[in-house]
């Protein structure tokens, strides 16, 4: 998860994974159980990597035209290897990805990313399936040479 | 687009059976080997792991410790980490289609409005909006947002209209529960929120 956090940059993800575990130990006598210990390291974690971005300087580009996604059939390629799946999530804006790493990767339901995203889980919702054809249209022009 | 997407709604979207595999296999790359080296080093850098004294920073002697600790944490999160799995399984090909409003968030500027005094200010002004709208995209609500060129403005009953933002939630309650936070209140503007009518 932390290497999708990070857009497969490992070292972020490296720095990413080793400050939520200290971050974890700090807090760790204010956890009271009213989350899964799961959902709340996880919660750190997305806490540690949006304050990196932000200290780094990468926020999501402004304008993403509403409704803009294209929606490629269900079919296609009839095989699609990790590394290129890993890229079209890498490139999603923060937002979709997030919610497809937690959903499609980490099994979170939509009630449990919509409390670690501060959404509700209508919004988890939509998110996925716009990020699932975000990463659909990218692997098709990935096999089409043009990525 | 497709011609069947409804107006307000996000097409529902299942993997193909490569896209699953390929995921399946994203799912079981583990982290490096050394990943969890480096994460003691971190721990005992930063004085989180305590020595069997009580004191921190001896790496060799609480180091067994915290692996332990380590370990049944990972064990643990393996655990509800599989549990995640069955259900995401089980849940896939039933997610519904999750109708979405586009709403506008209006901002007005009256007599009451505290506004920039310098360019600076200004400025500094144009990124903490920006800064509450990434905020939001962070956590995967689409917004953006444009300030008005104040030329030409007209004033109405909550002022001179300044800016907008656009944005996507799947309620008015919603819409209007993001409204409440954006800093323009606080520097007393008026914002006003409008649902955007689909064609």
């Amino acid at each position: 998860m932390a290497l999708r956090l990070a857009r497969g940059a490992e070292d972020e993800a490296r720095e990413l994974v080793q400050e939520t575990w200290v971050r974890a130990v700090e807090g760790l006598e204010g956890f009271r159980w009213e989350s899964s210990l799961r959902t709340w390291l996880v919660s750190v974690a997305m806490n540690v990597a949006r304050e990196r971005a932000r200290w780094a300087g990468r926020e999501t580009p402004v304008g993403d035209p509403v409704g803009n996604v294209e929606m490629p059939p269900g079919v296609g390629r009839s095989t699609v290897e990790p590394i290129d799946l890993g890229r079209a999530i890498d490139a999603l804006p923060d937002g979709y990805r997030k919610v497809l790493v937690l959903h499609d990767l980490e099994g979170f339901t939509h009630e449990e990313i919509g409390e670690l995203l501060g959404v509700a889980a209508g919004t988890s919702k939509s998110q996925l399936h716009r990020a699932r054809a975000r990463v659909r249209a990218r692997l098709t022009v990935g096999e089409g040479g043009a990525r | 687009m497709s011609d069947q997407t409804p107006p307000n709604g996000v097409p529902r979207v299942e993997w193909t059976e490569a896209e699953r595999a390929a995921l399946d296999r994203l799912r079981a790359a583990g982290p490096p080997a050394d990943l969890e080296e480096a994460v003691v080093v971190a721990l005992a850098a930063r004085g989180r792991i305590a020595s069997s004294g009580g004191g921190v920073g001896d790496m060799r002697v609480p180091r067994r410790r915290a692996l332990g600790w380590a370990v049944l944490a990972a064990a643990a999160c393996l655990a509800a980490f599989l549990a995640g799995r069955a259900i995401s399984d089980r849940g896939a090909g039933v997610e519904p289609t999750v109708a979405m409003g586009t709403y506008m968030i209006l901002l007005y500027e009256d007599a009451s409005y505290r506004a920039p005094a310098t360019p600076e200010a200004h400025a500094a002004r144009v990124r903490e909006y920006a800064a509450w709208a990434a905020d939001l995209r962070e956590r995967g609500i689409e917004i953006r947002g444009e300030e008005l060129d104040p030329a030409g403005a007209l004033e109405g009953p909550a002022g001179v209209l300044s800016g907008f933002f656009l944005l996507e939630v799947p309620s008015a309650e919603e819409a209007d529960e993001i409204a409440r936070t954006v800093p323009h209140l606080r520097h007393g503007g008026t914002v006003v929120v409008r649902r955007v009518v689909e064609h």
